[in-house]
């Protein structure tokens, strides 16, 4: 594997590059705002609503965090061949989506909505996205001579 | 029959786990979140950017209880020039078992001293695309924890 970052260009993403990688992925690492000290990161697996990242929860002080400050939600692939990869992160504002909606929405038996994490996953969560930013690493072009590479 | 045993993927192996949270994920023993991270290349970085929650991924080493990478002028470096306090999170899923675990690394950014990152710059810390100068950062290891869904 070449070592060598001399030949990978780090580009950043628009945001309709972004849109179109956030909705590749299913789990993505949500990131609670706490402005004096680190923040935390906890994965979720999400899916995503009128384009806005929707995910399960349950009561508890990790949830008051989450409805009360900025958060984050960031997904990345990666080629580890390649040595090539793309993360996206959205930056927003997390709310609960109404209780009757979220427990129609779960009773529907839309298996997107299966939660992973064991235990009752009763609330919804929508994180109402402000914006997106995302940076791509890619391999620039080697131009070829035309004749053959074997 | 069990299931896990029977597909045998990698993040299916068992971890140690010591008892699960009040809400049913398995706590990973500290030793093992240690080791995890020593066996990770890339993480994601937590820091509070403009007291806003931010998620980067970085290509990382454990070395003496220090989470090393090289960042270039950037919000990182800014982060670490002020000793400011920042998470890692590193993790592995299996999308068909619906399985994973998380670790999540706590403690102070710094900008790594010349001496150490004399030694740094011997080791296998290269991230995957640089466009100009990188320093060393340092991310002292101060509290861990992890959790699993089996």
């Amino acid at each position: 594997m070449d070592p060598n970052t001399e030949d990978r260009d780090l580009v950043e993403l628009d945001e309709d590059e972004c849109a179109t990688l956030l909705a590749l992925e299913s789990v993505g690492r949500l990131a609670v705002g706490d402005a004096t000290a680190a923040p935390d990161v906890v994965p979720v697996n999400f899916v995503l609503r009128d384009g806005d990242p929707i995910f399960r929860s349950h009561p508890g002080v990790l949830l008051d965090r989450v409805l009360s400050s900025p958060v984050s939600l960031q997904v990345d692939r990666f080629d580890w061949f390649h040595r090539t990869g793309w993360s996206v992160l959205v930056h927003g504002v997390a709310e609960l989506i109404d209780p009757d909606v979220a427990g129609a929405l779960i009773e529907e038996g839309d298996d997107t909505l299966d939660t992973w994490a064991p235990g009752d996953q009763p609330v919804l969560v929508r994180v109402r996205a402000e914006y997106l930013s995302g940076r791509r690493i890619e391999l620039q072009q080697i131009p070829l001579d035309g004749r053959g590479y074997l | 029959m069990n299931g896990a045993a029977q597909h045998g993927t990698w993040s299916s192996l068992p971890l140690p786990i010591d008892g699960s949270d009040e809400h049913g994920l398995g706590l990973i023993d500290e030793a093992t979140c240690v080791r995890l991270l020593s066996h990770g290349h890339i993480g994601r970085l937590g820091l509070s950017v403009g007291s806003l929650p931010v998620v980067l991924p970085v290509n990382y080493l454990l070395q003496d209880h220090t989470i090393v990478f090289r960042s270039e002028d950037g919000d990182k470096t800014r982060a670490a020039e002020l000793g400011s306090v920042a998470c890692l999170e590193i993790d592995h899923f299996d999308l068909f078992e619906h399985s994973g675990w998380s670790v999540l690394a706590t403690g102070r950014l710094s900008i790594a001293p010349n001496d150490r990152a004399a030694v740094y710059d011997r080791l296998p810390v290269v991230p995957w695309a640089l466009q100009q100068s990188s320093r060393f950062v340092e991310l002292s290891v101060e509290l861990v924890s992890g959790r699993s869904i089996r």
